[in-house]
């Protein structure tokens, strides 16, 4: 199926026009392409039309303009008369990871691996054996032959992306992969998709809207607001230039690299320390929500273990919030309140400490062994 | 529970009582429950039409089904002032239950009648017609009295019906051959006359001679035996009688 | 399938039997339902106490008897099966389609339930007798008759049995998260396959309670069946129309038959309620 440019060329639009009873119309109008081998999120706020794309892309729903084509084949193309053209999802060649999973309770979870190969027209034996594969892939093995019903949300979620990976489908789609766990396993997850992402050949689109896992698994973000793209670019780029304020929130968020030993991290460029709950090791990329950083006039009590003095180099509003760039050891952003600046008379170029939780330090594996990270 | 919902609750209960009250009261008008045999529908109807004309004030009410249901209704003391029954058999059970008062008298008689849908489309020509395979053919169910005369008749005449269906009720039976389900069936005079000419008579000399007797009798549990009297009397009488030869009885 | 697992929850705390402070039962409702089981239980006590029962292995053993029981069995399960090969596709339709005319074709496709079924039993006759709108050609093409042979005796079963099967996997059906079904199609399942694969299994428990509702209907079915079928013992007499027509003449025969399908429903609704319908 992948020919000349093999990446997925979306050109989408959506019209629907506000109903009596109902609230305000909805339209959707977006492009971007994929290509082979990329990493896409397309990252917005709730009812910015993520799941709508999701749809369209899928085959659930239709285009009312516009034009979607994978690998060099159109799979829904609006208009009236000849050109137009539809492809039902079945026909579509697109995996889906579907937000909840929606694993079928009724099959094994090797059944469920299996679905896709024998619809498609394997022989049922094949097609066990190449999910048995899969399911060894994400290291489910020992579940193949338990209901879903039986599986954790981390063991779901990845009895999910093996299935839609069985399909060897020429586009993957993520819905929101992560959001449905908690954050012990989210950080896990992230981990052990990274690893299986790289090895899809195809391209990806993760829709999502926490910036942490857009961050920690794209090569390049789309930031869909009230159904339109407000900005595309690289994490780097919109983080320089955010194109609105729903950009600029997202991308306050602290991304540092550096080696965890137990979850003793040590980041790369200050050889700042930092402890993270999660015991991995190797290679890692931390990402710390700057409301997460908490900042005191005197060294905190009780000392956390992530705590320091440093000195504020800038402060700047942010819509309701006000967000403090902080100086070495170690440069992060931390938001808080107006009312927490005046009262602590925050000013620039003052020194505070500051504190981070434990649990408030993410940490994504980057290592090339990948694989040790699936073992429960 | 919801107010509005207790509201409707007690608005339903106090229809539901003024109705069950309502029955039975029926100020100074006199009413005669006579249960009579399904067969005699038509007839009774008229009968009791006549009768109400004749005593102003006077309302009859009829209830009909089966001769056996009927002995069924009054054995467990259903309210009831006259009895009609399509059988002697049935009427015997009850005067042996002492539920009759005074004696029995026959009012009617039934004969078989051999019917075929309007046309005869199935050439049926006589009673041994009856004993063809290859035809529809109904007969009444040999618990209810069409079918224990029927099978007493075929028995004289020496023929083995084939029947198709043996139903349980004889008006049934002349629904089925009326719409031409069945090509011939074996069932009263008196139905015969009652159905709106959808049904033919095929002459079966065989049947004359096999008929049921009609006896009418006032109940022991009568509330207003007079009247009752009163009206047996009229069903006996020359005007009853006229009226019971209208819909195909015999004397 | 939310829904099932929750179904499942409840159904294992149920077998539990934990007596919680919450299932004590307050008074006006434990007044009302003890009247609603006396209006259930009263009848059954009277059959019971009335009952032959030195006689009832003669009564049941007589060979009219042994016929009807014979064709009940099969006229019923025959009416269950076709209910379920053919209601589960038309319920689909109703469920899933949108088409004119649908709403009218669900009110006339649950008709048998409201319709006394003579009427039911009549209406068949005009449609499928010998001189009916379809009997008619049907007879002269093929000289095959319906009314009073064991066919007529499965149609009329039918007829008043799969309204039930409908009604039930309709619901099923309109109560499925379509989501499962639409991850089904991502994965290559074309509709058919989704319906089998997905759909199906997804509200078998449905399936089962709609079968067996069905299946007792039909065991019971009497007037269609009288109507259109007639009464003939061996060959259309089904234990419901032996009881009616016994009653006539039999009282004590009419009462053993009537046991034994009481007797038979019972044993079948209580293993099955409990084995299928909670689930």
């Amino acid at each position: 199926m992948i020919e000349d440019h093999g990446g997925l060329m979306a050109k989408i639009a959506i019209d629907r026009p506000a109903q009596p009873h109902q609230d305000i119309g909805f339209h959707l109008d977006l492009a971007f392409s994929i290509d082979p081998g990329e990493t896409v999120a397309l990252l917005g706020p709730n009812g910015a039309g993520k799941s709508t794309t999701v749809q369209l892309l899928a085959g659930l729903l239709s285009l009312d303009r516009g034009q979607i084509s994978l690998g060099g084949r159109v799979l829904d193309r609006a208009g009236n008369g000849a050109d137009q053209l539809f492809v039902p999802p079945e026909n579509r060649h697109i995996g889906v990871v579907f937000q909840d999973y929606l694993l079928f309770d009724h099959l094994s979870v090797l059944d469920n691996v299996a679905f896709g190969p024998v619809s498609r027209g394997t022989s049922r034996r094949e097609a066990k054996v190449s999910a048995a594969k899969l399911l060894e892939l994400v290291g489910l093995s020992a579940l193949a032959g338990s209901r879903p019903t039986a599986l954790s949300g981390g063991q779901a979620q990845r009895v999910a992306l093996a299935r839609a990976l069985a399909t060897e489908p020429d586009l993957l789609l993520l819905d929101e992969p992560l959001s449905a766990l908690d954050v012990t396993t989210r950080v896990e997850l992230r981990a052990m998709l990274t690893a299986h992402l790289a090895l899809f050949e195809g391209p990806i689109l993760l829709i999502s809207h926490d910036p942490a896992e857009a961050f920690g698994l794209a090569d390049r973000i789309l930031v869909l607001e009230d159904g339109r793209l407000t900005q595309a670019g690289t994490v780097d780029e919109i983080r320089r230039r955010p194109a609105s304020r729903y950009a600029a929130a997202l991308t306050g968020v602290n991304t540092l690299t550096g080696v965890s030993d137990r979850g003793a991290i040590t980041l790369d460029d200050s050889r700042q320390h930092l402890q993270t709950f999660d015991r991995t090791s190797g290679s890692v990329q931390v990402t710390i929500d700057p409301r997460a950083v908490a900042v005191y006039r005197r060294a905190p009590e009780g000392s956390p273990r992530n705590s320091w003095s440093t000195t504020i180099e800038a402060i700047e509003p942010l819509g309701d919030i006000m967000r403090l760039q902080l100086g070495a050891p170690l440069p992060l952003l931390a938001d808080i309140t107006p009312g927490a600046v005046s009262d602590l008379s925050l000013k620039p170029g003052q020194t505070v400490w500051v504190s981070i939780k434990a649990t408030e330090v993410l940490a994504t594996k980057t290592g090339d062994d990948p694989e040790k990270n699936l073992d429960d | 529970m919801p107010p509005s919902f207790q509201g409707a609750l007690v608005v339903v209960s106090i229809i539901v009582i003024s109705i069950l009250a309502g029955c039975g009261s029926d100020g100074d008008r006199r009413t005669l429950r006579v249960f009579a045999a399904a067969s005699l529908t038509d007839s009774f109807a008229d009968l009791a039409e006549a009768f109400e004309a004749e005593n102003p004030g006077v309302r009859v009410e009829l209830n009909l089904a089966g001769s056996s249901s009927l002995r069924e209704q009054i054995l467990e003391g259903a309210p009831a002032d006259v009895f009609a029954s399509a059988n002697e058999q049935v009427m015997d059970d009850l005067v042996a239950a002492a539920a009759v008062s005074g004696d029995p008298a026959p009012f009617a008689s039934n004969r078989l009648a051999l019917a075929v849908p309007a046309g005869n489309p199935a050439d049926v020509d006589g009673l041994a017609d009856l004993a063809d395979a290859e035809l529809l053919v109904g007969l009444c169910a040999s618990q209810v009295p069409c079918g224990q005369l029927a099978s007493e008749a075929l028995g004289m005449a020496g023929v083995t019906a084939a029947p198709d269906t043996t139903e349980p009720d004889v008006r049934a039976l002349l629904a089925k051959v009326e719409a031409g389900e069945l090509d011939v069936g074996l069932i009263y005079a008196s139905d015969v006359v009652a159905s709106t000419g959808g049904v033919e008579v095929i002459a079966a000399p065989a049947l004359d001679g096999h008929s049921t007797r009609y006896p009418v009798a006032v109940l022991s549990g009568s509330t207003s035996p007079a009247l009752a009297d009163a009206f047996m009397i009229f069903v006996l009488s020359p005007e009853g009688r006229a009226i019971l030869d209208r819909h195909g009885f015999g004397r | 399938m939310t829904v099932k697992r929750d179904a499942a929850a409840t159904g294992s705390k149920r077998r539990r039997s934990h007596r919680s402070a919450d299932s004590r039962t307050p008074w006006p409702l434990a007044v009302l339902a003890a009247v609603a089981s006396t209006i259930f239980v009263v009848p059954l006590i009277g059959l019971i106490g009335s009952a032959p029962w030195r006689d009832l292995p003669n009564l049941i053993a007589d060979e009219i008897v042994v016929d009807a029981i014979g064709l009940s069995l099969v006229s019923s399960l025959v009416a269950a099966m076709l209910s379920v090969i053919l209601g589960v596709p038309l319920a689909w339709v109703l469920s899933r389609s949108r088409f004119p005319g649908q709403r009218l074709l669900r009110a006339v496709v649950t008709l048998p339930m409201v319709l006394p079924p003579v009427v039911g039993g009549a209406a068949l006759l005009f449609a499928l007798g010998r001189r009916g709108i379809i009997g008619e050609p049907l007879a002269e093409a093929t000289g095959f008759v319906l009314p009073f042979s064991l066919w007529g005796v499965i149609v009329a079963n039918t007829f008043v049995a799969m309204p039930f099967l409908v009604v039930t996997v309709e619901g099923a059906f309109d109560s499925v998260d379509r989501r499962y079904e639409a991850a089904a199609a991502t994965l290559g399942a074309n509709r058919f396959t989704v319906f089998r694969r997905i759909s199906l299994p997804m509200i078998a428990p449905s399936l089962r309670a709609g079968l067996v509702l069905a299946w007792a209907r039909a065991l019971g079915e009497f007037g269609a069946t009288i109507t259109f079928a007639g009464n003939l013992s061996g060959r259309t007499q089904t234990l419901p129309l032996a009881v009616f027509v016994a009653l006539e003449a039999d009282r004590p025969r009419a009462l053993a038959i009537s046991l034994l399908l009481v007797v038979v429903s019972i044993v079948v609704l209580v293993t099955l309620r409990d084995q299928w319908w909670r689930r």
